[in-house]
C-alpha cells in the first residue's frame, strides 16, 4: 500500500469519525478490510500460479506478472471473489436477517 | 466503443494491483448492496422507536432520521465500511498510477504538442474554480480534481478515470456503452438524421464522454471544456491515445468564450451534481446562448432525485454528501433542470426532463434535454 504522502498530495481532510465511543473499532474495521483484500491478492496469485504449473509445468515472475486471465478464469475468478466476501461479512448479514425477520413478526404481531 | 476503452493513457494495474481492485470492488458492492439495506431494519427496528420514546414523535423528514440514526452501531459499523472500501479504492488506484507514472509521462509527451495531434489544449490559469472543487477531494479522489503539480501533470484526470472505472464496475453499471453512446443513441431515436457539425462537451473531466462524439460524428468539430488543468491534460492524452480529435479548453460552464449560436450540439455528463445551482443554471444559460437554432442540448446526470424518493432513502443517499465528500449531491438531487432550462430561454414545449437506460438495462440515467427554437 502506498503512503498517503507518496506523492506531493494536498493534506487530506479528516476522516469523519461515525462512533465517538469507539474510534479504535473504526481504525480495527480499516485494518481488517486491508487485511481481507490482501489475502484476496495472495489467494489469486496462488490460483496464477496453479494454473501456469497446470498448462506449463514451471512459472516465473514474469510468467505470473504476464498471466492474462481468458474469459472463464476472469468469471471463476470473480465467483470466488464473492463467496469469499460473503463469508467475511456472514455473521453480519445472518445479524441483519435476524433482525429483519424479528422485524416482520413484529408487523405480524 | 466500450465505456472503458483501453488505450496508452490508462493506468495498467500489475498482477497483484488487478487482484486488489477486484477484492476491493467485489467488498464494494457486498457492502453497498447486502449490509447497506440492513441499516432500514435496524432504523425500524432500533432507531425510530428510540427516537420516538424520547421526542414523543416519530423522526420527520430526512434530518430527524439522521439524528435517530447516527448514533445506531450497526449504522456506525456500515459507515466505517463503506468509507473504508472507497479509501481502499484510491489507495490501490494511487499505487498503480504512481508506479506507472514513468511510462505514462512517455506516452504523454508522444502524444501531446507535436504535428501528429489531433486535437489541442488551451489552457487559461485565470479560470474560475469553484470553491468546493478547490477544497474537496471530491469522492475522495487524492488530491482532488485540482491537483496540479506543475508541467504536463495529468494524474488528477489519471484518477479519474482508473478509479471511474474500478467504481462502475463494483456497482454493477454495464460497461459495454459509455454515456456518450447512450445519449447518442436517445438523440438518433427523438432527432433521426440529426448530423451535429460543431458539438461542445460540458464539465468534460477526463475526457470519457467527449471522444464517443468524436467517434460517432466523425466530421464534426468537438470541443470540451473543464475547470482544472490536471484534468483537461489527462483528457486530452487520452482522446489523442484514441486517435481521436478534441479540443479541450479550461473554461467554466457558466461563463464560456465561444461565440454565440456556434454549437448545433451541448453535452454534460454526470456533472450537474457537481455543480450549484447557481453554476447549473449558468450552464443552462451557456446552453441556450451556444446553440443554433434548432440546435440540442443535454445534460445527462446520476438518477437522483429527492422527489421521488421516501424520508429514510433520502437520508440514507444523503451519505455521500455527508461522507463522500459530495458537497452538491443533495443540491443536484432537489433542483429543477426543467425550470433552470425555461430560464435559460428555452420554450417548455422543446424542454424533456426525464430518465434514459442503458441497453443492458443496468442503469438508467437522468437527463434534461432542451431544443432551441429555430
Amino acid at each position: 500500500m502506498a503512503a498517503p504522502d507518496a506523492f506531493d498530495r494536498p493534506a487530506r481532510e479528516p476522516r469523519p469519525a461515525f462512533s465517538v465511543d469507539e474510534p479504535i473499532a473504526e481504525r480495527l474495521v480499516r485494518v481488517v478490510m486491508n487485511l481481507a483484500a490482501e489475502l484476496a491478492v495472495v489467494r489469486e496469485r496462488l490460483d496464477t500460479v496453479e494454473r501456469l504449473l497446470t498448462t506449463k509445468g514451471s512459472v516465473t515472475t514474469a510468467d505470473i506478472e504476464a498471466f492474462t486471465p481468458d474469459e472463464a478464469t476472469d468469471a471463476a475468478r470473480r465467483e470466488w471473489r464473492e463467496a469469499y466476501v460473503a463469508r467475511i461479512f456472514a455473521d453480519l448479514e445472518a445479524e441483519i436477517d435476524a433482525a429483519r425477520q424479528q422485524l416482520g413478526d413484529r408487523a405480524a404481531d | 466503443m466500450s465505456r472503458n476503452p483501453d488505450h496508452a493513457m490508462l493506468g495498467r494495474p500489475s498482477h497483484d494491483e488487478r487482484a486488489r481492485l477486484g477484492i476491493i470492488g467485489a467488498m464494494k458492492l457486498r457492502v453497498g448492496r447486502r449490509l447497506r439495506p440492513g441499516n432500514r431494519v435496524y432504523y425500524e427496528l432500533e432507531a425510530e422507536p428510540r427516537f420516538e420514546a424520547a421526542h414523543g414523535h416519530a423522526p420527520k423528514g430526512p434530518d430527524e432520521i439522521g439524528q435517530a440514526m447516527r448514533p445506531n452501531a450497526h449504522w456506525q459499523l456500515w459507515s466505517a465500511m463503506n468509507r473504508a472500501t472507497q479509501e481502499q479504492m484510491w489507495d490501490a488506484v494511487q499505487d498503480t498510477l504512481l508506479r506507472e507514472a514513468p511510462r505514462m509521462e512517455k506516452v504523454y509527451r508522444e502524444l501531446t504538442g507535436n504535428e501528429k495531434t489531433l486535437g489541442s489544449l488551451e489552457l487559461d490559469p485565470d479560470c474560475r474554480v469553484p470553491e468546493e472543487i478547490r477544497q474537496t477531494e471530491i469522492h475522495l479522489q487524492p488530491g482532488g480534481y485540482t491537483l496540479d503539480r506543475g508541467d504536463d501533470d495529468f494524474l488528477a484526470g489519471a484518477f479519474y478515470e482508473l478509479g471511474g472505472a474500478v467504481y462502475s464496475q463494483a456497482q454493477g453499471i454495464g460497461t459495454k456503452q459509455s454515456k456518450g453512446e447512450i445519449i447518442i443513441g436517445m438523440l438518433e431515436a427523438q432527432y433521426p438524421g440529426f448530423k451535429p457539425t460543431r458539438i461542445l462537451d460540458m464539465a468534460c473531466s477526463a475526457g470519457s464522454s467527449s471522444t464517443p462524439y468524436a467517434e460517432a460524428f466523425p466530421d464534426a468539430e468537438v470541443h470540451a471544456i473543464d475547470v482544472t488543468p490536471g484534468l483537461l491534460r489527462y483528457a486530452h492524452a487520452r482522446a489523442e491515445a484514441l486517435g481521436l480529435a478534441v479540443h479541450f479548453h479550461q473554461q467554466h460552464v457558466a461563463d464560456t468564450t465561444f461565440p454565440d449560436a456556434s454549437f448545433d450540439l451541448v453535452v454534460s455528463h454526470n456533472a450537474m451534481h457537481e455543480m450549484s445551482n447557481d453554476d447549473v443554471a449558468g450552464m443552462m444559460g451557456e446552453s441556450h446562448r451556444l446553440l443554433k437554432p434548432g440546435g440540442v442540448c443535454v445534460h445527462q446526470d446520476v438518477p437522483l432525485r429527492y422527489d421521488q424518493l421516501d424520508d429514510y432513502t433520502q437520508f440514507d443517499y444523503g451519505w455521500d454528501h455527508d461522507y463522500n465528500a459530495e458537497p452538491f449531491w443533495v443540491v443536484y438531487a432537489t433542483n429543477d433542470p426543467r425550470a433552470m432550462l425555461v430560464d435559460a430561454g428555452f420554450a417548455d414545449d422543446d424542454v424533456y426532463v426525464g430518465f434514459v437506460a442503458q441497453s443492458d438495462k443496468s442503469m438508467r440515467w437522468y437527463v434534461a434535454t432542451a431544443r432551441k427554437a429555430d
